[in-house]
C-alpha cells in the first residue's frame, strides 16, 4: 500500500512546540501513534511528530483504537476498536504499514495490546466470546505477527493490558463486561460483573496475582491502565445509576487491596462515569485521566494521588506523556500541557495517543 | 487529600457556538413534559399491569382451569406492552440495584436464564415463590422472560391443572415486577426526578436541562438501534432459511411484533409528541417531523405484519415476511440517524466522537 504522507500544519504552530523534555528528536520523527476519523467518515491510523503535525497516515478498514509500541521504538501495532477484527503493524522509521493481521476465528480484538520486552512477541486483549472468557492472544512479531498461542486473562472483558516496568509482568484490566458479536456492543452481564486486575508472567502466562474490586464497586469496569514507580493506576467506566457519585480512578499496589483515589466528588461527577484513557508522564510523577463524556482531564500527583489540575477539553480522550506534562487530544485538537498545539479541523481524534 | 486552592480549570477551548435554540426555560419544559407524560405514566402503567397480572395469577393458582390460564396469559400481553413503552429508559433509577436486568434479562445468548428458570421449576425451589426471597436470586429468574416461560414455555399448560408450584412461582415473579416498577415510579418522582427537574451547577448529574434531553435522545437512539439490529437484524439472518427468530424477545408468547410496535410508538411519543420541536429553531423543526415520518413508516410495516396473523417465528421464515422485516430496518436506520446526529445538532447538544458509547 502506498504511503499517504502529508504535512498539514501551518508553520506558525511550530513555535508552540514545547521544549524537548527527553532526548533530542527530529521534527520528522514519529513521536506519537494515534487514530482518527476523517471528514469523509473513514478511519485512519496516524503517526504524529512532536509538534503535532501529521507525518503519515494509513487508511484502516474500520475504527482504530489503541496502539502497542515496541521497546526499541522501531515498530507500532494499531488495533481495531472492539469488537475488532484487524490490527496493523507499522515500521516507525520508514513510517509505513508493514503487516495487516487478524485474530484467529472465534476471537475478537478488544482494542489494546503490548510487545514483550524483547519485542519478539505481541500480546493482544481478545474476547473468546463463545466461552465468555478473556484471553491474551500471542503473535510472533518476528514472523508476520503469526498467531502462536493465547493465555487466559482470568476474567471477562479484558480491555487495556500493559507491560510493567520490570519487563516481565503483564497487568491486564479485566473490565468484567461480557459482549458477543451476535449483539454488537451490548453489555450482557451488567448484574453480575466482576472486574479485576490480573498480573501475568509474560514468559509463561501464569497468573502471578489478581486484585478484585470490593463488591460495592462491582459495576466499576476497569478499562485503562498506567504504571508509576510503586503502583498501577486504573481508570474505569461505571455501569451503575447516573445518580451515583463514584470515584473513577484508582490505584493498586501488589499485596494490597485496590483503592479509589480520593478527590472532591464534583471532580469525578463531572466525568460522567467514564474515563477513556490514563497515562503517566515521562518521569512518572504525574498521571492524567481523560473523560470524553465529561470533556475533562484530571491530572494527579503520582506520589500523593492528589488532583493537581482539572482541565476542560471537549471530547478529551487521548493522553500521552510529553515531557513533564501530557499531550492530550479531543475532537480535532491536540493540546500540549495546558497550551493548544495543533488543530486538524478535518478530523476527529480517537480515544488513545501512544508516545513512541 | 487534595487542596482545593491548587485546582484550576484551564479552559483550553471554547465549545463551538451552539445553533440558536430556545432558552433553558423551554428546554426544562420539555423535560417536565417527558417526565410527566412519558416516564411517570409509563412506569405507573407497568406497575398496574404487573399488579393485574399478579391478581390473575393468584386467581389461577386458587382455581386452576383453562379460562383462568387464558386470562393470565392475556394479562401477560398487557404487561409486555406496558414494559415495551418504558424499555428505552435504561438510565437513572433503572440502573440502580440491577432493576433493568431484574425486569428484562435480555439478550441471554447462552440461554443461562432459561436453564435457571427450568432449574427453579424442576427443583420446585421454595425460595422462588415468595417475592422477598425471589429477589435475592439471579436476575434471570425474576423478570418478564422468566414469567413468559412459566406462562408459555414447555409444560405451561399444566398451569390449568395441578402445577401449583409453577403457578406460585409465576405469581411471585409478577409481584417482583410490580415491586420493581414501583421502585422505578418512586425513583423518577423522587431523587432522580428531582435531579432531572433541577439541573444546575451544584447538581451532580445534570448541569443544564439540555443534558437531560441528551439522555432521552441518547436512550431513544439506543432503543431504535436495539430494535433494528438486535431484535430484528440478529433474528432475521440473510435468508428466511437462516432466520433465528428465537433471538428476539417474547417469541414464546408470540408478542415479539407487538412489543416492537410498542417500543417504536414509545419513541414517537417521546421524541415527536412531547415538545422537542418547540425548543428547536424554526429552521430545524423539520428534524422532529422527519423523525415522525421515519418512525411511522416503521410502525406501519410492523402493524401490517401483525395483522397478517402469522406468528413471529413463521414471519421470519416466510419470504414475504422476511423481506418486510429487512425493509423495516431502513426507516429505523433513518430514525436512528436523526437521533444520533440531526436532532442533537438541532438541540445544540455536543455528542463527542469518543463519548457516545465508551471504548
Amino acid at each position: 500500500m502506498p504511503l499517504d504522507r502529508r504535512t498539514l500544519l501551518a508553520a506558525g504552530l511550530a513555535s508552540l512546540a514545547l521544549p524537548a523534555g527527553g532526548s533530542p528528536a527530529y521534527a520528522a520523527d514519529a513521536a506519537f501513534v494515534t487514530c482518527c476519523q476523517r471528514a469523509d467518515g473513514r478511519y485512519e491510523a496516524v503517526l504524529l511528530s512532536r509538534d503535532g503535525s501529521i507525518l503519515a497516515t494509513e487508511l484502516l478498514e474500520g475504527r482504530g483504537h489503541g496502539a502497542a509500541i515496541s521497546a526499541d521504538r522501531s515498530r507500532a501495532v494499531v488495533f481495531a476498536r472492539r469488537p475488532g477484527r484487524f490490527a496493523v503493524a507499522f515500521d516507525l522509521a520508514r513510517q509505513r504499514q508493514t503487516v495487516l493481521f487478524m485474530p484467529p476465528s472465534g476471537r475478537l480484538f478488544y482494542g489494546h495490546g503490548l510487545f514483550s520486552a524483547d519485542g519478539k512477541l505481541l500480546f493482544a486483549t481478545e474476547n473468546d466470546y463463545e466461552n465468555e472468557r478473556g484471553v491474551l492472544g500471542i503473535y510472533d512479531a518476528t514472523d508476520g505477527f503469526r498467531h502462536v498461542g493465547e493465555w487466559d486473562t482470568h476474567g471477562i472483558g479484558p480491555h487495556e493490558a500493559i507491560l510493567m516496568a520490570d519487563g516481565q509482568t503483564i497487568c491486564v484490566a479485566n473490565g468484567g463486561i461480557a459482549t458477543h458479536p451476535d449483539f454488537p456492543r451490548q453489555k450482557l452481564n451488567l448484574a453480575t460483573m466482576a472486574p479485576s486486575l490480573s498480573y501475568l508472567d509474560s514468559r509463561t502466562g501464569d497468573l502471578i496475582d489478581q486484585a478484585m474490586l470490593p463488591s460495592a464497586l462491582f459495576q466499576l469496569s476497569i478499562r485503562h491502565l498506567t504504571e508509576t514507580s510503586d503502583r498501577i493506576w486504573f481508570g474505569g467506566q461505571y455501569e451503575g445509576s447516573r445518580g451515583d457519585s463514584i470515584g473513577l480512578v484508582g490505584t493498586h499496589r501488589r499485596g494490597q487491596d485496590p483503592a479509589l483515589v480520593e478527590a472532591p466528588a464534583r471532580l469525578f461527577d463531572a466525568l460522567n462515569h467514564y474515563v477513556g484513557s490514563v497515562a503517566s508522564n515521562r518521569d512518572g510523577t504525574r498521571v492524567a485521566a481523560a473523560s470524553p463524556r465529561g470533556g475533562r482531564i484530571l491530572v494527579f500527583d503520582a506520589k500523593t494521588t492528589a488532583v493537581i489540575s482539572e482541565r476542560s477539553l471537549p471530547d478529551a480522550c487521548g493522553v500521552a506523556p510529553l515531557g513533564d506534562d501530557f499531550l492530550q487530544s479531543g475532537g480535532p485538537d491536540l493540546i500540549a500541557g495546558a497550551r493548544p498545539l495543533a488543530r486538524h479541523a478535518d478530523l476527529m481524534w480517537d480515544n488513545h495517543l501512544r508516545a513512541v | 487529600m487534595m487542596h482545593r486552592s491548587v485546582l484550576f480549570i484551564a479552559v483550553l477551548l471554547f465549545l463551538p457556538i451552539a445553533p440558536a435554540v430556545a432558552d433553558e426555560k423551554d428546554q426544562a419544559k420539555v423535560v417536565a413534559h417527558v417526565l410527566d407524560n412519558v416516564i411517570q405514566p409509563g412506569y405507573q402503567a407497568l406497575k398496574a399491569a404487573a399488579e393485574r397480572q399478579s391478581s390473575s395469577l393468584a386467581a389461577l393458582c386458587e382455581a386452576p382451569g383453562e379460562p383462568a390460564l387464558a386470562t393470565a396469559r392475556g394479562d401477560f400481553g398487557r404487561l409486555v406492552s406496558a414494559w415495551s413503552r418504558v424499555e428505552f429508559a435504561r438510565f437513572g433509577p433503572a440502573r440502580s440495584d440491577n432493576r433493568f436486568e431484574r425486569l428484562f434479562f435480555w439478550p441471554d445468548r447462552r440461554g443461562r436464564g432459561l436453564r435457571q428458570v427450568q432449574g427453579v421449576i424442576a427443583g420446585q425451589d421454595p425460595s422462588a415463590i415468595s417475592v422477598k426471597t425471589l429477589r435475592r436470586k439471579s436476575v434471570a429468574v425474576q423478570g418478564l422472560l422468566a414469567l413468559e416461560f412459566t406462562l408459555f414455555g414447555t409444560g405451561s399448560d399444566a398451569l390449568a391443572g395441578d402445577d401449583v408450584f409453577r403457578c406460585r412461582y409465576a405469581q411471585a415473579i409478577a409481584g417482583n415486577v410490580a415491586l420493581t416498577a414501583g421502585e422505578l415510579v418512586d425513583g423518577w418522582t423522587g431523587d432522580y426526578g428531582a435531579l432531572a427537574r433541577n439541573p444546575g451547577p451544584d447538581n451532580p448529574v445534570y448541569r443544564a436541562p439540555k443534558e437531560v434531553l441528551q439522555d432521552f435522545v441518547r436512550s431513544a437512539n439506543e432503543q431504535v438501534t436495539i430494535v433494528r439490529d438486535l431484535k430484528i437484524g440478529a433474528a432475521l439472518g440473510k435468508t428466511p432459511e437462516a432466520a433465528k427468530p428465537k433471538r428476539a424477545p417474547f417469541w414464546r408468547s408470540d408478542l415479539t411484533l407487538m412489543s416492537i410496535q410498542a417500543n417504536l410508538e414509545a419513541m414517537r411519543d417521546l421524541i415527536a409528541d412531547r415538545g422537542f420541536s418547540e425548543v428547536l429553531a424554526t429552521d430545524d423543526e423539520w428534524v422532529v417531523e422527519s423523525f415522525r415520518f421515519e418512525i411511522n413508516q416503521a410502525i406501519n410495516v410492523i402493524k401490517a405484519l401483525e395483522s397478517a396473523d402469522r406468528s413471529w417465528v413463521d414471519t421470519t421464515g416466510d419470504v414475504e415476511g422476511h423481506q418486510k422485516l429487512a425493509y423495516v430496518q431502513i426507516p429505523m436506520g433513518g430514525a436512528a440517524t436523526i437521533l444520533s446526529s440531526s436532532l442533537p445538532q438541532a438541540l445544540g447538544l455536543t455528542l463527542g466522537f469518543n463519548s457516545l458509547d465508551g471504548d
